[in-house]
């Protein structure tokens, strides 16, 4: 499908989305809580079929976080970015490890790095930072490590 | 935090080994074991020779890249792109530039597009050359490293005669590329190619074809096509040529193999 008719698509399934024009894949604005339907959605419907996610992470904008998801199907070889915004002081969102299991391990990682924590997840520990690494999120803008970072 | 793996002080405790009972095992890899080929630590129980679990611990050679190109210019993340995969400096520059590019809608020269695909081309054979090399030696067969070697360093010095390096190359910059190639890079890849043609079919005989290297292998960590798209293993699913549906991207390297 193009952008044009994955807009039309999404915008069916989900009218509350808003989109981001001007790059190569199109970019859908969502509500935290309205994720997990709609993943679910963008995964089993038969002309969407986004089987693989191949980039999941999160930004931090000193305001707010954000969730973003890169979708892609490799039966249509379409893609698409999807973008949450979420509370810097009480980041939530529900995980989506069982759509997609790859998410399982980056849901991990961007919990220990960006302190997102990801509702509902299966086994959600630290995956890289050392045991009794508590409360610091080093990808954070403003995490300070005076005595392990080089200031560049 | 990481589940404490257990430590059974009392031997007698644990579960009988072989004689038909349940003898799981667990044994500790790495972090520093000639085979993990870098720092990773695997808590491995096994059942026999098939492995019931496994439980990765990360994390030893994390170099926080993410962090360090908050403050560095785009220019100056190219120098730490090649250390990404050190065996491929060539395609991690050139998707960082790409990047860059992409996103202030730069194009460039047709000529330098050129040379980075011949980079990134032959930078591929060069790490090909390392993992079938380290392959045969992982399961006990030396030689065929040194073959693969020689190859890889025919590349590497083609590598350096143009980027004045051999493995971290910082070539592509956004914009295209450091400057021209060497006035020998011609004529030294063609040489390569015909002595690479010449070769091939004794990689064969001597790895993919050999029967101890092959019984090996065969069957040995399967995975579906299914299990690969889902956890994103689009490595693996190339070499498989894992897809469903001819339209599938993955439906070149299905013919290709």
């Amino acid at each position: 499908m193009t952008n044009e008719e994955l807009k039309t698509k999404i915008t069916e399934l989900l009218p509350a989305a808003t989109f981001e024009e001007g790059g190569e894949w199109l970019n859908i604005n969502i509500e935290p809580a309205d994720w997990l339907s709609f993943a679910r959605q963008l995964r089993n419907d038969s002309s969407l079929y986004f089987d693989y996610l191949f980039c999941l992470t999160c930004i931090d904008w000193k305001t707010h976080l954000t969730m973003v998801y890169h979708l892609s199907s490799t039966k249509y070889r379409h893609n698409i970015v999807v973008k949450a915004k979420l509370d810097r002081n009480k980041p939530e969102i529900e995980t989506v490890s069982h759509i997609w299991r790859t998410a399982d391990f980056h849901e991990r990682e961007v919990y220990e790095m960006f302190g997102v924590n990801f509702l509902n997840h299966p086994d959600l520990r630290l995956l890289i930072l050392p045991d009794g690494w508590e409360g610091k999120n080093p990808l954070r803008k403003d995490f300070e490590d005076p005595v392990n970072m080089i200031k560049l | 935090m990481y589940r404490q793996t257990e430590i059974v002080s009392d031997v007698t405790q644990l579960p009988p080994l072989g004689g038909g009972g349940a003898g799981y095992f667990t044994i500790n890899v790495g972090p520093q074991h000639p085979a993990t080929h870098g720092v990773l630590h695997l808590v491995i129980t096994l059942n026999g020779e098939t492995i019931i679990n496994i439980e990765p611990h990360l994390g030893y050679i994390h170099r926080s890249i993410e962090k360090m190109c908050e403050s560095l210019t785009y220019r100056q993340f190219i120098y730490v792109t090649s250390r990404m995969d050190y065996l491929s400096a060539h395609i991690n520059n050139h998707a960082c530039a790409l990047c860059v590019e992409k996103g202030m809608q730069i194009e460039i020269p047709a000529r330098a597009q050129v040379i980075r695909v011949l980079m990134d081309e032959l930078t591929r054979i060069a790490s090909h050359e390392l993992w079938w090399g380290a392959m045969a030696m992982d399961v006990g067969a030396f030689t065929p490293f040194f073959h693969a070697f020689r190859e890889r360093e025919t590349i590497n010095d083609i590598m350096e005669e143009t980027c004045g390096a051999r493995l971290t190359m910082n070539y592509m910059v956004p914009g295209g590329v450091m400057h021209d190639l060497h006035p020998n890079f011609q004529k030294r890849v063609k040489s390569f190619l015909e002595l690479y043609k010449s070769k091939v079919h004794e990689y064969d005989e001597l790895v993919t074809g050999n029967i101890i290297f092959q019984n090996r292998m065969k069957g040995v960590g399967v995975i579906s096509a299914e299990d690969g798209i889902r956890n994103s293993r689009r490595f693996i699913c190339k070499i498989y040529g894992a897809a469903e549906g001819d339209e599938s991207i993955y439906s070149h390297y299905r013919t290709v193999n």
